[in-house]
């Protein structure tokens, strides 16, 4: 790889990668290949931080045999060893595995990664090669594969300097336009679904177009949320002066606890008055327990005025850490997301029985239900509310079916 | 709306009907607005008004929380010995605020409770109690959403300072690239303590001194006053201490040590230079310290930094956990090496965790894995030990290690002159 490097360029891992599997042809004795395929992983573990930390997985390689590593853009990688026992390349294997445990990709082998054994498959590693190396040059491509990179190139992070400023612009910022909903709904007894809530919610991209252009507001998870409690406290005002008053349906909001304590808050409260019961309060599970007494006091206080309270943020991992069920909410909200879905086994299954019943199987709303077997697989959890996309497009063909306007 | 009696005009009514049974009925005042404010917090008060429940609910005294956060209670004589043990309980409880250390040196002056002979001093109460009523008829109708939480954050605000604005964030934390720590960097030992043995160290933490980092950068301002900000902050010192470490060259930072840090960080280019930097040995006697609410913040990105800081060698335990949080968190299913539980007289409140299922939340988190962190006092290591608990961290412990060092050197000292 030292070799023919014209200077102060720096080449691509794809090219160094093609000019390797090139030079190989007349060494391949003893060496093998292996390729995994990390570009699909889930966009939530395809991050820059995550890829830096698995490459580490193959350090002891690297450092003790004849072994190159090459990290591509697309985030895949491209390992070269020779006179490595398979079983120790299976032992780096798993501590990548290990690390993205959770995404499907690390349990289905073939896509997971594909082996070489050079003596034998040099023409097909080679071909293979070429075309990955190859797509180094389409950046379209590229760019298309990776919303999550895209996304976080998009603007530079909240620092607190910015968040300085975003918080003063919200302040002078109608933001009530930027109000979105979404609907969850039940199923009843009959198979028919009723309206349970719509959540009203304010679109953070939107937002931060009009108010931070060019910095990403999620882009700091502690300023972010520090940010929301001004949001919180907007959006509240802007509720209470327009949207509230002899509410014909069900309206949930996001709020921190902290929100509750203050006066915006009790002004809605003015304005919701005895509609208090058609409002639900959705908290962040990481909010509860920061302060779970100021949780408890929070809970009780909104509950007693009739709102109801809702835990978000529930998916199943956390449920394997911890039994929410202390926290005596209204609805716990968990995000069974369409890949725990699809292919669920039977273990899989009883575990998530044990979980809904655990926290009462009326209180779940199961999330992020884009299609009708997502429905379909919660009515088999004994599960009977959902939300998500498909949830408000079943809302409007219902209501078109019976000759009417959707709700 | 229409708000409930307060119950500083219950209890006027309660002692105007008391003026014809008032023989034999006592009455203590007990001053829990003298306390330091970050010992009158809601929970605190509710404990200690847990604390007469048994006299309440055998009908033995009827218990009073006013405005002040004081409490009244007015109980028959024969309940006599059962309120002196609840006042003792009380004065543990609150043992290491300033009304209680220093017991003044006229042993009857009792600081925290005024005690009342309904039947001699009838006259003198009803008017106390009666004034209390007009004065709060006086005041506006305050408004309080939540209790009493806006009320005890804004004197906690007065004894604190400013809470601090994002921009006093950015501007702190540009000076905290700069400044010195070096000196602010504290060393606090973790040992184990069986009996009245003396404790042996097991490892220690290492970390900065926010009050110290608060009086030099930024006096009067509360570096803690959002939770979201302070959290923040702490990444900033994770780089700091990291660096630290990294070029540490002092011979005084040895053994198994342990440091605070952020998932985030964990997952940086400042960690990572760090893991190249230090020796290999020097991982596996290093404990990471993982905040609970940076935890649940991000299962996703704890799974993950856990399972690749585990496989490089370090040890991981889970900071930040009370009485409120301990119930949840299980370090068996959460993969971790240790738990700490901060002490806090709250503890004593069976009313968060009985003692039993303290015991058994030990058990399951293992004996020797759990920390009790903040022991200020003889009574928290007494405390801990009851419910199992082996390891501890705090004042008392550093003191106890004084102690023993002054010991050995006197021992020494003797030996030579021998």
């Amino acid at each position: 790889m030292n070799d023919a490097l014209p200077n102060g360029t720096e080449l691509s891992p794809e090219r160094l990668l093609l000019d390797q599997a090139r030079r190989l042809d007349r060494t391949r004795k003893g060496r093998a290949a292996v390729h995994l395929h990390l570009s699909n992983l889930k966009d939530h573990f395809r991050q820059a931080h995550h890829l830096r930390i698995a490459e580490r997985a193959f350090d002891f390689l690297i450092n003790g045999t004849d072994t190159q590593l090459y990290a591509l853009a697309t985030g895949d990688m491209v390992l070269i060893c020779r006179d490595v026992p398979v079983g120790d390349i299976d032992a780096a294997l798993s501590k990548v595995r290990i690390l993205f445990k959770g995404d499907p990709l690390i349990d289905d082998d073939a896509n997971f990664a594909t082996w070489y054994d050079l003596e034998i498959q040099y023409r097909d590693f080679l071909g293979d090669m070429e075309e990955v190396a190859g797509a180094d040059r389409k950046p379209a491509k590229k760019a298309s594969s990776h919303p999550s990179a895209l996304k976080a190139m998009a603007g530079h992070p909240l620092t607190p300097d910015s968040l300085d400023k975003g918080i003063s612009v919200l302040r002078n910022t109608d933001i009530f336009d930027l109000i979105r909903h979404q609907a969850a709904i039940r199923i009843g007894a009959e198979g028919d679904a009723k309206l349970l809530f719509r959540e009203h919610f304010i679109s953070i991209a939107d937002l931060q177009t009009r108010i931070t252009p060019g910095t990403t507001l999620t882009g700091d998870q502690w300023l972010f949320q520090y940010f929301t409690e001004e949001l919180d406290r907007r959006m509240l005002s802007a509720m209470a002066q327009r949207d509230v008053a002899g509410m014909k349906h069900s309206i949930s909001l996001n709020l921190n606890l902290s929100t509750i304590f203050t006066r915006e808050f009790e002004a809605f409260n003015n304005a919701v008055g005895p509609d208090a019961n058609k409002v639900v309060v959705e908290f962040q599970t990481m909010d509860v327990f920061a302060d779970l007494p100021r949780y408890n006091l929070a809970r009780k206080h909104l509950q007693s005025k009739g709102y109801k309270v809702l835990i978000d943020g529930l998916n199943p991992l956390s449920l394997q850490f911890f039994d929410p069920g202390g926290l005596e909410p209204d609805f716990f909200k968990v995000y069974w997301g369409e890949e725990f879905v699809a292919g669920a086994s039977q273990m899989r299954i009883q575990e998530m029985n044990a979980m809904v019943a655990k926290m009462g199987a009326s209180k779940v709303l199961m999330v992020h239900i884009d299609s009708e077997d997502a429905i379909k697989f919660g009515l088999t959890l004994g599960i009977t509310q959902f939300q998500g996309r498909f949830t408000d497009t079943l809302l409007s063909a219902m209501a078109a079916k019976m000759g009417k306007a959707a709700p | 709306m229409n708000a409930p009696p307060s119950q500083e005009s219950l209890l006027l009514d309660y002692i105007h009907r008391l003026e014809k049974h008032k023989t034999g009925r006592s009455a203590v005042l007990i001053h829990l607005s003298r306390l330091k404010p970050y010992n009158r917090r809601d929970h605190h008060i509710r404990a200690a008004a847990n604390t007469f429940d048994p006299l309440v609910k055998n009908l033995q005294g009827q218990l009073f929380l006013l405005e002040s956060s004081d409490l009244m209670l007015i109980y028959k004589k024969d309940a006599k010995s059962d309120v002196d043990t609840a006042v003792v309980k009380l004065k543990f409880l609150f043992g290491d605020d300033p009304l209680l250390e220093n017991p003044s040196k006229a042993k009857t002056e009792d600081k925290l409770c005024s005690w009342y002979n309904v039947e001699s001093q009838y006259d003198e109460l009803l008017a106390m109690v009666q004034k209390w009523v007009e004065s709060q008829s006086n005041q506006p109708a305050l408004t309080k959403p939540g209790g009493d939480t806006g009320r005890s954050m804004l004197i906690s605000k007065e004894q604190t300072g400013d809470p601090m604005t994002p921009r006093q964030l950015g501007r702190l934390e540009n000076a905290l690239m700069r400044a010195d720590l070096t000196n602010m960097v504290r060393r606090q030992f973790i040992c184990s303590l069986v009996g009245d043995s003396i404790p042996t160290e097991v490892f220690s933490e290492l970390f900065i001194a926010i009050n110290d980092l608060q009086q030099t950068l930024m006096p009067n301002i509360n570096l803690g006053s959002s939770q979201w900000l302070f959290q923040h902050l702490t990444g900033s010192l994770d780089k700091r201490i990291l660096s630290m470490l990294s070029k540490n060259d002092d011979r005084d930072i040895t053994g198994e040590i342990s440091i605070n840090l952020n998932i985030a960080t964990l997952l940086s280019q400042d960690f990572l230079k760090f893991d190249d930097q230090i020796i290999a040995s020097m991982r596996g006697s290093m404990i990471i310290e993982l905040h609970w609410v940076d935890i649940i913040a991000d299962l996703n990105s704890f799974v993950f930094a856990r399972d690749f800081i585990k496989e490089r060698g370090y040890r991981i335990c889970i900071d930040g956990l009370d009485e409120h949080s301990l119930s949840f968190a299980n370090r068996k299913k959460m993969g971790v090496d240790m738990v700490k539980l901060r002490w806090s007289p709250a503890l004593l409140n069976e009313e968060n965790l009985s003692i039993d299922e303290l015991k058994s939340i030990v058990e399951v988190m293992g004996e020797a894995r759990t920390i009790l962190c903040h022991c200020d006092d003889r009574g928290a290591v007494e405390f801990g030990q009851a419910v199992g608990i082996q390891l501890f961290q705090g004042r008392h412990i550093e003191n106890l290690l004084a102690e023993e060092n002054r010991r050995r050197n006197m021992r020494r000292r003797k030996g030579f002159r021998r």
